[in-house]
């Protein structure tokens, strides 16, 4: 009740509402008391006098609706009037602000405000200028960074790929030896592992920057073709994949979804237990009225509850994963991509029995809903 | 920098040119197609030059990151010089814009150096027959 009543009380707008509803009030009121001052109602209360003019008419309907509509025009004139001179900047401002958090940051309220209006508007123009400046500063260093990051990764792999290339060469001319070729191989794994890793790296960092290409994807068929992409891993851990026939279809950047899928369903192909022959399931349903879902899920190492958001952040391997090649960026930039798609990544897992990984993307983003 | 040996006439040898300013590209191109190294003639180019013009490969391997100009301005280059030729685009990282630029130039599909030593045989081979 007291909140209800402090929001009345604070109500800017209500309050001048209400102003110019009394002051239009008291316009008409003072109308009425000027014109009552010069008349004089005879004792029938029928006849009215105007100065020296008579006139006979029926004051009984004082209070009929012609006068009330009199009394109520003005209030409602004054009071739309008030608004306008008053509260107009206010809704200007309203609607600048929402321009300026929907992302718009090209706004700027009219320099014609007085008083305190003109004072806010001034400050609101100079707090829009110099977001726009930080954010156009914030884009240019994003710039800057996805360029540096692109260098090192390109100016590293050079040098990398020599030392691998001269490896391999070294390596055939090793003359049989066992242990120069194993120290070759070392080198060369090491080498390899480095490659992944800037590649990793690049992938990483160019979620954020590249432009989104949003269309409309067949999940089937895109799954289908990575599962195809990821032949040798499947023949190698003769893994059984059971794709659902229809895949709901989602609207995203296509390149950007393979990565996604392709890191989902490589991990389930490499995390599996030890001498078991990962099973996993691809399915799609619709989760509510807002929202769709794709889930991918195996018989696989599975970790425990606690390690959910450790997996999710750059760099973080699992105790249990360690033996399995990687360089714990798969899931990072899974999560990276997802959240520029608006949808979301959970995960359900057990030790030693498997994960179930659920991507939920809002319907608006979404063709054709799951048969 | 032409190099060809064999006892393979010329004119039945497959004619690779590579665009690389990294000479270990020609190393590594040569030790990939070692195999069948006696049946190419790889012409080997630092830089996109006008005496290009006097070679007809079969198959072109450009370099994305040339010291001399960037990956679109290479590539506007080579479409000028050999318009209906096959190539392939080469680089340490795939540019951003590489699938643009394989529809826009009509470019046989993005090969990684990292992957060149395992693919460029195979790729040598589908392009003989």
């Amino acid at each position: 009740m007291l909140k209800h009543l402090y929001h009345y009380i604070t109500d800017i707008k209500l309050k001048y509402k209400i102003f110019g509803a009394f002051l239009g009030l008291t316009i008409t009121l003072l109308g009425y008391i000027e014109l009552i001052s010069k008349t004089i109602i005879a004792s029938d209360g029928t006849t009215l006098h105007f100065g020296k003019t008579a006139l006979t008419i029926d004051v009984s309907g004082l209070f009929s609706f012609w006068p009330l509509l009199g009394i109520c025009i003005p209030i409602f004139f004054f009071s739309w009037l008030v608004t306008q001179l008053v509260i107009s900047p206010i809704n200007e401002m309203q609607k600048e602000m929402a321009e300026v958090i929907s992302g718009n940051l090209n706004v700027s309220i009219s320099s014609h405000h007085k008083g305190e209006f003109g004072e806010m508007a001034e400050l609101f123009n100079l707090m829009a200028k110099s977001l726009k400046a930080t954010q156009e500063e914030l884009h240019r260093s994003n710039q800057e960074l996805e360029q540096f990051a692109a260098i090192v990764a390109h100016d590293l792999k050079e040098p990398l790929r020599k030392i691998m290339f001269y490896s391999i060469l070294f390596q055939e001319n090793a003359c049989g030896d066992p242990l120069s070729k194993s120290r070759i191989q070392n080198i060369i794994d090491v080498s390899n592992r480095m490659t992944t890793l800037l590649n990793d790296l690049l992938e990483f960092s160019r979620v954020s920057q590249k432009k989104q290409e949003c269309e409309q994807i067949n999940t089937t068929q895109m799954v289908t073709l990575v599962t195809s992409d990821l032949h040798a891993l499947i023949q190698r851990t003769g893994a059984d994949i059971h794709i659902a026939p229809h895949l709901p279809t989602i609207e995203a950047d296509p390149l950007q979804m393979r990565i996604v899928f392709q890191n989902l369903i490589a991990n389930a192909l490499k995390f599996h237990r030890p001498n078991i022959p990962p099973i996993i399931t691809i399915e799609g349903q619709l989760r509510d009225s807002q929202h769709v879902e794709i889930t991918i899920s195996d018989n696989g190492i599975g970790f425990n509850t606690e390690d959910t958001l450790k997996i999710f952040m750059p760099f973080k391997r699992l105790g249990n994963a360690k033996d399995v090649e990687g360089t714990g960026l798969g899931l990072s930039t899974v999560k990276r991509i997802l959240d520029r798609h608006h949808a979301k990544i959970s995960v359900t897992s057990t030790p030693n029995t498997g994960s179930v990984f659920s991507l939920i993307f809002p319907i608006s983003s979404i063709g054709d809903p799951p048969k | 920098m032409t190099h060809s040996e064999n006892p393979v006439p010329q004119a039945h040898k497959l004619s690779i040119l590579l665009i690389d300013d990294d000479a270990l590209m020609s190393e590594m191109v040569r030790y990939a197609l070692k195999s069948d190294i006696t049946n190419v003639v790889l012409h080997v180019y630092t830089d996109i030059d006008i005496q290009l013009k006097n070679i007809n490969p079969s198959l072109i391997l450009v370099d994305l990151n040339l010291t001399s100009s960037d990956g679109e301005a290479t590539l506007q280059k080579i479409r000028e010089i050999f318009p209906h030729h096959a190539v392939i685009p080469i680089s340490g990282i795939a540019p951003l814009r590489i699938q643009e630029w394989e529809a826009l130039y009509r470019l046989e599909p993005f090969l990684s150096k990292d992957n060149l030593l395992q693919n460029l045989h195979a790729i040598v081979q589908k392009k003989r027959t």
